[in-house]
């Protein structure tokens, strides 16, 4: 080391003691390893809430067909002789639900990327409170792990899906779920809310406070917009969950009646009554649409980012970009009753809840437009991330066009709560989201670990996740225009349903492939992890932050001065220059314009 | 054994995953490239190439489910609103499929086209006013279309429709797991329900003085000798949840020697009762005029099918028991959900018959095809075939418990005349008692076999467990009538202090 003095001083906290274990790699401040242990939380409990979805499609699949594996792995309380029991269907279905949507898509998208990009990417130090990022994370693994166990007692997981409507969520005596179950639920979702909200101020803080000389708000790289974005989002959102969340916890436990009202049981009257189960599902949706936007606009910032990278050239529209992030953010927020059109909610709501709904495609159809434009006369280079971002661009447009026949409240009306229904935000969520996850994952690994990951088995896993995916989910679209409700743990006391089980054995077939695909992409990740090959610096000649800081990770994230910013993040075949891309940190020549 | 064959299997796996990606490793060093980092031109190439036989697959594999499934099995719609769905829908699907099509392969093309090449330099444009706007203003105003056309269509009919042709009132009402429908009869007014009047069997002295007994009051319907019965399932459950505690009482201790729970627990219980007693007392005794009990008089139960006059509106008001529901009719195109504490409504207007509906070709087809299928799942499962024939249906579509999946209904639209014959032949008394209160000649009816041959059956096993356990008290019941009927006279000054003491 030649380093100088100011050298030195920057080092100073970064080697000032050796760390031990524990501070290392368990209760870690740092935010890249914070970034890899919410990573492989939500890698593992990924595992679990896919595998979830494996064990009742095999009941949807094959109606018929008894499967010991089901009794091997859930007990002979919940399949006896291999035959699932419906209220376990249920619990399934509903843990599935809720550990995608909060767990992997929520706690494992945004935890993830948000703390490994965001002080890379706007030249940081670290988070700007390491301490409540370090509990920010063990709050979601305590939260992980309580919903996990609730699993694994004797009157099953909460099983009123995850949207958890009272009174079947407040009853013990309407659903075994709903007892023991349901309170585990409720406390690990209370931990998790907690858990991002310090995650979220955190994020905006950093944000904020803590960008580079020169990182002007105008130059921050995509991810890091939607990552603000997402964070505000958030803020504002998930303290209403709590609320509804308490609500209900007294609703159960302390004879309350906010969501209960004229409620008869088999063991006769309830004397709670005057409350409104209408009222959990506005607090519920007011997060719960938001919520949608918190898994997707990350996943838009990371495919912007990686398009971009890997056509070699700059995204189309950088300003409409960050424009229709703030308008689907702002949107967000007034359309949650679309959720709601046939519940019995004024007719008048629907009317405007319909058309806020709908301005949103115009912002997303900027987006997709402005991803088709800036491929169109690039030079793309196929990696692994790149592939299964172009296939989040294509989920990201089918799902939104059956968007819009869903948020028409008239044709809502035959649409809600039908296959059709499903299908649609598990081409929204389940796969742009999921595929925009794994490309950050195969783009940012040699950040994460300085290793690479293997690219032959990345293409196999991309091929398997999208034709699965798509063979899931499309399918779905025509249960649903044949009218199949969701949550049905058979479909076969409807005989008119009954033309639908070759296709329902079609859905299965392809789920299970899709979730074998994925055995591929955990032995890569975690092979790689030890055992890849080395990466150098800037593995996709990428202009960001984040590639200048060295390969092996350092407390402080750039071992002398902090990089100074001079131009966008997105110079990429900038004509004038000889290389094909011009990192942010090095400055403009002379007469050059910035873009 | 099998969970060691998987284990074997899975390690076998593994392993020879990892020896394959040495080789990979090895062989690319051999080569000398950064083998990760870089994509070779020839693995580009096959990627590009990959797009674009994805495209004709992924197109290939909609368009075959479209022409194979996108008759959907419900057919045409059968009532007036849905016809203007089903267009709104095809217009929907006109607008939106162009796109998804068009924006797709655009999407794959270009990814084809512009692959890597090392010769050419990307296009470094950043950004086009032109285009952004031209791209902001195209959906717009494509939206503003279906904006318009779809609220219209709900306006109609959510606002319109209710309005129009005199429409018959039905009440659904909901629960784990079954339909009870209540025809309004020849008033059309459905009479004043109250959920804290529901209940079971009870024998009690009805308001004339004589003795009566009642399979229940299973809708909450409000009528004099509904509150007498309420009170003396009330007064029985309070006298044996007494007898209970006194039971566990010993004197010589002092104090219970069950647990503490189970004491708790039947305090609660008689606690609540008293709540309940003193505000069917305070709220529902005092508005028990003529208007509000006459109204109810004519209507008529039904724990069976449900009948419908064709083109004629009918409302339906959605009540609950207990959870949410949702009565989903996907031949009619109408939903809605039953909440408890609410009464939503929704208006529709059957325009085709069963037997009409049933006779069309497409339908028809349908079914010999679906006949087919059922048939030969029942063979495979070594039960009897059987025939299945067009049925409108109505369906829970609201996650609701155990028994969600089989909530359901018969629907039968059918002409005014046949109607008239059904309403005329059917035995309501018999098969499905009907008569809330008195006959027409003023007499208690008995109201025997409520419910008898209708939905114990679809209740499942395992919801049956948690009911029966909150059963016990109503069957014990019968036991004690004599001095429930006492009761009511003689402790009510008594049970007034203490619900006065329970609710201050």
């Amino acid at each position: 080391m030649a380093g100088g003095h100011d050298h030195a001083h920057d080092h100073a906290h970064a080697h000032h003691h050796k760390e031990s274990f524990i501070t290392k790699y368990i209760f870690s401040q740092d935010h890249k390893m914070i970034a890899k242990q919410y990573l492989i939380t939500a890698i593992v409990m990924g595992i679990i809430g896919i595998g979830l979805s494996a064990l009742f499609r095999l009941k949807l699949g094959w109606p018929d067909t008894q499967f010991p594996i089901l009794e091997t792995l859930l007990g002979s309380d919940a399949a006896p002789n291999g035959e699932l029991q419906s209220n376990w269907y249920l619990g399934l279905v509903t843990m599935h639900g809720t550990i995608m949507v909060f767990f992997v898509l929520t706690g494992g998208l945004s935890g993830t990327f948000s703390n490994l990009l965001i002080p890379l990417q706007i030249g940081a130090r670290d988070m700007a409170s390491g301490l409540l990022n370090m509990i920010s994370y063990w709050m979601f693994f305590l939260s992980s792990v309580i919903m996990v166990i609730s699993l694994f007692i004797e009157t099953g997981p909460a099983s009123a899906g995850w949207t958890i409507y009272p009174p079947l969520s407040a009853l013990e005596e309407l659903q075994p779920g709903s007892g023991l179950g349901m309170t585990l639920w409720l406390v690990s979702m209370t931990i998790f809310i907690a858990s991002s909200l310090i995650g979220g101020i955190n994020y905006i803080v950093t944000i904020l406070n803590l960008r580079t000389k020169g990182m002007k708000m105008t130059r921050l790289p995509l991810t890091v917009w939607t990552f603000f974005v997402t964070a505000v989002l958030g803020l504002i959102s998930f303290p209403v969950l709590v609320s509804a969340v308490v609500l209900l916890l007294m609703d159960r436990g302390m004879d309350t009646s906010f969501y209960l009202s004229e409620i008869t049981t088999s063991s006769g009257q309830l004397a709670q009554t005057g409350g409104s189960p209408i009222l959990y599902e506005h607090l519920f949706w007011f997060l719960g649409h938001p919520e949608v936007y918190i898994v997707l606009l990350p996943a838009l910032g990371i495919s912007s980012e990686v398009i971009a990278t890997n056509a070699r050239k700059p995204i189309f529209g950088y300003r409409a970009m960050i424009g229709s992030v703030l308008a689907i953010g702002f949107l967000s927020f007034i359309v949650w009753a679309h959720h709601m059109f046939v519940t019995g909610m004024s007719p008048f709501l629907g009317s405007v809840f319909t058309f806020t709904t709908l301005l949103i495609a115009i912002p997303s159809a900027v987006k997709v437009f402005n991803y088709i434009t800036t491929l169109w006369r690039g030079n793309i280079k196929f990696t692994p991330a790149m592939m299964f971002c172009i296939g989040m661009v294509s989920t990201f447009i089918t799902g939104g066009v059956t968007g819009i026949i869903l948020a028409d409240s008239a044709l809502d009306i035959s649409k809600h709560d039908t296959y059709f229904v499903i299908g649609h935000f598990h081409v929204v969520m389940g796969m742009s989201a999921i595929l925009a996850m794994f490309a950050g994952v195969y783009h940012w690994f040699p950040k994460m670990y300085g290793k690479m990951m293997n690219k032959k088995l990345g293409y196999a896993h991309f091929w398997l996740t999208i034709i699965s995916g798509y063979g899931v989910f499309i399918p779905m679209h025509f249960t649903g225009e044949g009218g199949l409700p969701r949550r049905y743990y058979t479909n076969t006391e409807f005989p008119m349903f009954d033309h639908m089980l070759d296709l329902n054995e079609l859905i299965s077939v392809f789920a299970l492939i899709g979730v074998l695909g994925q055995l591929l992409f955990f032995f890569n990740f975690f092979y790689s992890a030890f055992r890849g090959p080395r990466s150098t610096q800037n593995p996709w000649k990428s202009t960001t932050l984040e590639w200048t800081t060295p390969v092996d990770h350092i407390h402080g994230n750039w071992p002398g001065a902090l990089p100074e910013v001079h131009r966008w993040p997105y110079d990429y075949s900038k004509p004038g220059w000889d290389e094909d891309f011009v990192p942010q940190d090095v400055p403009l020549k002379e007469g050059e314009e910035e873009h | 054994m099998n969970s060691l064959l998987i284990l074997v299997a899975v390690v076998a796996g593994v392993a020879a995953m990892i020896q394959l990606v040495r080789l990979n490793e090895v062989t690319s060093k051999v080569r000398g490239n950064h083998s990760e980092e870089e994509v070779t031109s020839d693995e580009n190439n096959v990627m590009a190439y990959g797009w674009l036989v994805f495209m004709f697959l992924f197109f290939g594999f909609t368009i075959g489910l479209m022409y194979k499934y996108g008759y959907g099995g419900l057919g045409p719609a059968a009532t007036v609103h849905g016809k203007e769905l089903d267009w709104l829908l095809e217009l929907n699907y006109w607008i939106i499929l162009p796109v998804f099509f068009i924006t797709n392969a655009l999407l794959f093309i270009f990814s084809f086209k512009y692959r890597y090449n090392k010769n050419r330099k990307a296009s470094y444009f950043s950004h086009s006013n032109k285009l952004e706007l031209i791209w902001t203003v195209a959906p717009s105003a494509v939206l503003a279309i279906i904006i318009f056309m779809g609220l219209k269509t709900w306006i109609n009919i959510m606002f319109d429709a209710p309005k129009e042709g005199d429409p018959v009132v039905v009440e659904a009402y909901a629960e784990q797991f079954s339909w009870t429908f209540r025809l309004a009869g020849e008033n059309n007014q459905l009479g004043d329900s109250d959920y804290k009047l529901n209940c079971g069997p009870a024998t009690f002295i009805n308001s004339k003085g004589e003795l009566t007994e009642i399979n229940g009051n299973p809708l909450g319907v409000v009528s004099r000798d509904y509150v007498l019965a309420k009170y003396a399932e009330i007064d029985s459950s309070l006298a044996q949840l007494n007898r209970e505690l006194d039971a566990a009482y010993s004197m010589e201790g002092g104090d219970y020697f069950e647990p503490d729970e189970y004491v708790q627990e039947k305090m609660k219980k008689i606690e609540t009762l008293n709540i309940l007693k003193y505000r069917i007392q305070s709220g529902i005794e005092s508005k028990l005029n003529d208007s509000i009990v006459g109204m109810g008089e004519d209507d008529i139960y039904l724990a069976s099918e449900l009948h419908l006059i064709v083109n004629r509106p009918v409302t339906f008001k959605f009540r609950s028991k207990d959870v949410i529901h949702s009565a989903w009719f996907p031949h009619f195109r109408a939903q809605m959900n039953c909440v408890p504490g609410l009464v939503t409504t929704f208006t529709f207007t059957p325009n085709i018959t069963t037997k009409e509906f049933a006779s069309n070709p497409d339908v028809q087809a349908h079914y010999n095809n679906l006949n087919e299928i059922h048939n030969e799942r029942l063979t495979s499962l070594g039960e009897e075939n059987e025939k299945v024939d067009f049925n409108f249906i109505l369906m829970c579509n609201k996650i609701c418990g155990a028994a969600h999946h089989n909530m359901q209904r018969k629907i039968i639209v059918e002409t005014e005349a046949e109607y008239e014959k059904w309403y005329e032949c059917e035995d309501f008394t018999e098969k499905n008692p009907v008569k809330p209160r008195l006959d027409m000649n003023g007499n208690p009816v008995i109201y025997k076999g409520w419910r008898k041959d209708s939905d114990q059956s679809l209740v499942n096993e395992v919801n049956m467990a948690v009911m029966n356990s909150g059963k016990v008290e109503t069957e014990v019941e019968p036991q004690v009538e004599v001095m429930v009927a006492d009761s009511i006279q003689m402790d009510a000054p008594v049970m007034d202090t203490i619900i006065a003491g329970n609710v201050e």
